[in-house]
């Protein structure tokens, strides 16, 4: 099987060698151009910067015979060597003291006190000849030399053109230490110095570093400017590269993360630096190197050490990457991670608990800003300010939710279940309790509705079971009275006849009543209100019963305001209500006595109130009345479904008013309220 | 001698309305369901009155009278278990004259039918509405003010003088509701004194007359809590 290769994870890990290769040679480039450079073409030997450095060791090795030479014992430099072999030599000197620097120095010499003929010198103990002059000698062969005497310079070759500058470099340092330490015995003029540098720079010293980066940086010509530019953009592109490139795998589409991506970035971090310690430990362990071959040695460990730095970079830098790339960055820091468990530890809390903690660290938090204006004025003032609009924010949001969730019950009281509370637009605290306000809501409009269904279809059976029955009766109604008018010989068939005919008149006017009573009591009645006029309405009515009430000879006394009286109702259903409460009177009214009609205006209110007197005993309560199918009479006798009185209630009740029954021994009363208009 | 054809689901019904319509000197046409009674109507071209029932098989009486209307202006009548508004404005809607809820009452039914056969068949002579002052009418409502007489549906109605004024003055203003107040104003043409019912009483006098059903009157309406006036049916 073919390896799947994976493009964009290739070209990142061809980057990340890359990137670093960029990176220094834009250094290279940057350092090379801004590196002072005196001629064009000159040799490193022949500019000021290695006059300098010359000067500089020059310095330190008469520093070093100064303090050989005033005490033998003191150990200035780690490593020093005093021979007290005399010399056998007419020469200037009488003692040798080696001098050995542990590292190593590619300048070599040989400096004689002309006041005590001592002689000292920083050559290989092994080198070492026995009369000055071989020593002398072995110096200036070994490469590009240089003689002080008497204030005098003389170099070999033109390689030390600088020869003045160099003298004139150690003469001052020298000076200028001398006026520190105020010995004035210890003038150079006393000195006589035979110095060479060695050719071949055999020690990996200052002067063979400076070498390096001359050599180096100089050769990078001013042309290469261009350069620069070019790997910036190059640098610019292998950034986005390898951001693409991090966490694709050929396996699968979906970036991949291990337990090091998934732990808290801080501890990422950590572990990154810790690695990067090693790196750097590695690079700790190279102390300076005096050969070509500690010098390779200590290079390529120092190139350890920055490799492992850069991969902990790289690993961490791709941890981060990836944390972004799948959104889990925010959630993985350690802020967030205290965040999350405060925030959970505050929800928690009970409120009454909460509240305390707040008002303490709102105190604390005020007395540390009245400490600050005390201390510093202005920026108290400020915190202060800052302190009073965060709790005026904080109090408002939880008093805006209070508010909504009471207007959200004060809804509900009233009836309307459509709230539809959104969760996010309450406080902590409220938030379940808006949930649940919600569901309450919810229940209450399923139950309401449940309701309404149940009432709907209660009606629609009634009404389609009374279709069916009146079909049938129909063909009753009119076989009785078609026999009635065949006339039948029988007095007692007769008779019978009647009581058929006036059962079988009730059992239709039931039904009807039926169907009305169940839609008055579901409310599946379209009203019309319009505004009418109760004075009006009283006189038709009792109009329309006149000659009802004189057959059972009941007197209408009609007491009505002196001015008309309206209020908001449906005519053809007010209507109804009365000729209900019209024809109970007539029905169940004792004859010869007087029915007593009022309109009562009150101050919000119209009353239509009527009073009669009941023909039988009313031994019955007036709950028991309201309810559907049952009458003044139990035996239920007469005529009429018993239904007049619960169709008028809940006509009334459907049309905003108010129907109350009185009892008083056998004193009926009843009263119809509706709001005056 | 006038062909009524009656249809209905219910053979005893119709049986029953062939007794009743036969004593008053009808022909009756039977069919039993929509499809019959279409079928009767296209074999039969003198029939001038039509009972139906909605609830019936195959073609329903309200499809049956749509059918009927789409070509023929026969009176027709519903005559239905269905009493609801929306069943009586639905039949009405699709081509019936009149709606009567079963159980019916036989004298209310032969009165509505006597009523749709006077005015079908006497739409011609009727038609001469001469110009006369002395006249008002409403529908099939005619006062003649020089005679003093009102006649419903062809049909001479007799009203005491007061009933009389009362029918006239609303006839004149037919369409109009009027207060009993305006009413007792207006015929008696002096103050009305409050608590007065008389008119009331009259009122309903004059619907017993005039109307077939005095409870769901054609021509004087009731309107409950604010008065009473003339359909305007012209």
């Amino acid at each position: 099987m073919k390896k799947k290769i994976c493009v964009p994870r290739v070209l990142k890990n061809v980057s990340y060698v890359l990137f670093p290769i960029f990176i220094t040679i834009l250094c290279i480039l940057i350092i090379g151009l801004t590196y002072p450079i005196e001629k064009n073409n000159q040799s490193y030997f022949e500019t000021n910067r290695f006059a300098e450095e010359y000067a500089y060791e020059i310095f330190n090795a008469v520093d070093a015979v100064n303090y050989l030479k005033d005490d033998k014992t003191t150990n200035i430099y780690s490593y020093y060597y005093v021979d007290t072999e005399q010399l056998d030599n007419n020469a200037i000197a009488t003692e040798i003291n080696y001098y050995y620097e542990y590292n190593g120095s590619n300048v070599k010499w040989l400096i004689i006190d002309n006041n005590t003929k001592k002689a000292y010198t920083n050559l290989d103990y092994s080198i070492q000849t026995s009369n000055i002059e071989s020593i002398k000698n072995t110096i200036m062969q070994n490469g590009i030399t240089w003689n002080y005497e008497n204030e005098e310079i003389s170099t070999n070759i033109n390689k030390l053109s600088n020869s003045e500058y160099i003298k004139k470099g150690i003469v001052k340092r020298i000076e200028s230490s001398e006026k520190e330490s105020n010995e004035q015995n210890n003038n150079i003029q006393n000195y006589t110095i035979y110095t060479a540098v060695l050719d071949n720079l055999e020690y990996a010293d200052e002067i063979a570093f400076n070498k390096i980066l001359y050599d180096t940086f100089s050769s990078v010509s001013r042309q290469s400017l261009v350069l620069i530019p070019i790997l910036i953009i190059l640098i610019i592109i292998l950034v986005p590269i390898i951001v693409v490139g991090v966490g694709k795998s050929a396996k699968s589409e979906e970036i991949k993360l291990n337990w090091y991506d998934k732990i808290l970035v801080e501890i990422a971090l950590f572990i990154a630096i810790f690695i990067a310690g090693i790196g750097v430990c590695f690079m700790a362990t190279i102390s300076g190197a005096n050969t070509v071959a500690t010098f390779v040695l200590g290079m390529s460990v120092m190139g350890v050490g920055i490799l492992i730095i850069y991969l902990s970079c790289i690993l961490f830098f791709e941890t981060i990457v990836k944390r972004l790339k799948t959104h889990t960055f925010l959630k993985t820091t350690f802020a967030y991670w205290v965040y999350v468990r405060l925030k959970k530890f505050l929800d928690d809390m009970k409120i009454t608990k909460k509240l305390i903690l707040y008002f303490i660290l709102f105190i604390v938090a005020n007395l540390i800003c009245f400490g600050i204006m005390w201390s510093d004025g202005f920026p108290g003032i400020v915190l202060s300010i800052i302190l009073y609009i965060v709790t005026y924010s904080y109090i408002s949001k939880r008093v805006k939710s209070f508010v909504k969730i009471k207007s959200a019950i004060n809804d509900l009281y009233k009836g309307n279940t459509e709230l539809n509370l959104k969760e996010e637009d309450f406080t902590t605290e409220m938030k379940g309790t808006s949930k649940e306000i919600n569901d309450i809501a919810g229940g209450l409009s399923n139950a309401i509705e449940e309701r309404l269904k149940s009432e709907r279809l209660k009606t629609e059976l009634i009404t389609n079971v009374s279709h069916d029955i009146k079909t049938p009766l129909t063909s009753i109604i009119n076989y009785i009275d078609l026999l009635k008018k065949e006339g039948i010989d029988s007095i007692k068939a007769e008779e019978y006849l009647n009581i058929l005919d006036s059962k079988s008149q009730r059992l239709k006017k039931l039904t009807e009543d039926l169907v009305e009573a169940s839609k008055a009591s579901s409310g599946a009645i379209k009203l019309n209100i319009e505004k009418l006029n109760v004075n009006e309405l009283i006189k038709q009515v009792s109009g329309e019963f006149e000659d009802k009430f004189k057959a059972h000879k009941l007197e209408e006394i009609i007491t009505l305001p002196e001015h008309d009286v309206y209020i908001n109702a449906d005519s053809r259903y007010m209507y109804r209500v009365l000729e209900n409460m019209y024809s109970n009177i007539s029905k169940y009214a004792l004859e010869g006595t007087r029915v007593y009609t009022d309109i009562i205006e009150n101050d919000l209110s119209i009353m239509i109130q009527l009073k009669n007197v009941s023909k039988q005993k009313l031994n019955i309560s007036v709950d028991e009345l309201m309810q559907r199918f049952v009458r003044g009479d139990a035996s239920r006798n007469t005529e009429g479904s018993g239904l007049g009185l619960s169709i008028a209630s809940s006509l009334t009740d459907l049309q905003q008013g108010k129907f109350n029954i009185y009892l008083d021994g056998d004193l009926f009363k009843v009263t119809i309220e509706f709001e005056k208009k | 001698m006038y062909n009524i054809l009656v249809c209905d689901d219910d053979k005893e019904i119709v049986k029953a309305i062939e007794i009743y319509l036969s004593k008053e000197g009808y022909n009756i046409l039977k069919a039993y369901d929509g499809m019959e009674a279409l079928e009767i109507l296209k074999n039969n071209d003198d029939i001038q009155l039509i009972i139906l029932d909605i609830m019936m098989p195959k073609l329903d009486g309200i499809e049956t009278a749509s059918i009927i209307r789409k070509e023929k202006s026969i009176p027709i009548i519903m005559l239905s278990a269905k009493s609801e508004d929306y069943d009586k404005i639905s039949g009405l809607n699709n081509g019936a004259d009149d709606y009567v809820t079963k159980p019916f009452n036989p004298l209310e039914l032969i009165a509505r039918v006597n009523s749709q056969i006077r005015r079908y068949t006497s739409l011609g002579s009727m038609v001469k509405k001469e110009k006369n002052d002395n006249i008002f009418r409403s529908g099939d409502l005619v006062i003649n003010d020089s005679t003093k007489t009102v006649e419903v549906d062809g049909k001479e109605v007799k009203l005491t003088p007061t009933e009389y004024n009362i029918l006239k003055f609303l006839t004149k203003n037919k369409g109009i509701v009027y207060s009993i107040e305006q009413i007792y104003e207006n015929v008696w043409e002096e103050e009305s004194y409050g608590a007065e019912n008389i008119i009331a009483v009259h009122i309903r006098h004059i619907r017993e007359k005039i109307e077939i059903n005095p409870r769901e009157p054609k021509y004087l309406k009731v309107i409950w809590g604010i008065g009473y006036k003339i359909e305007n049916l012209d």
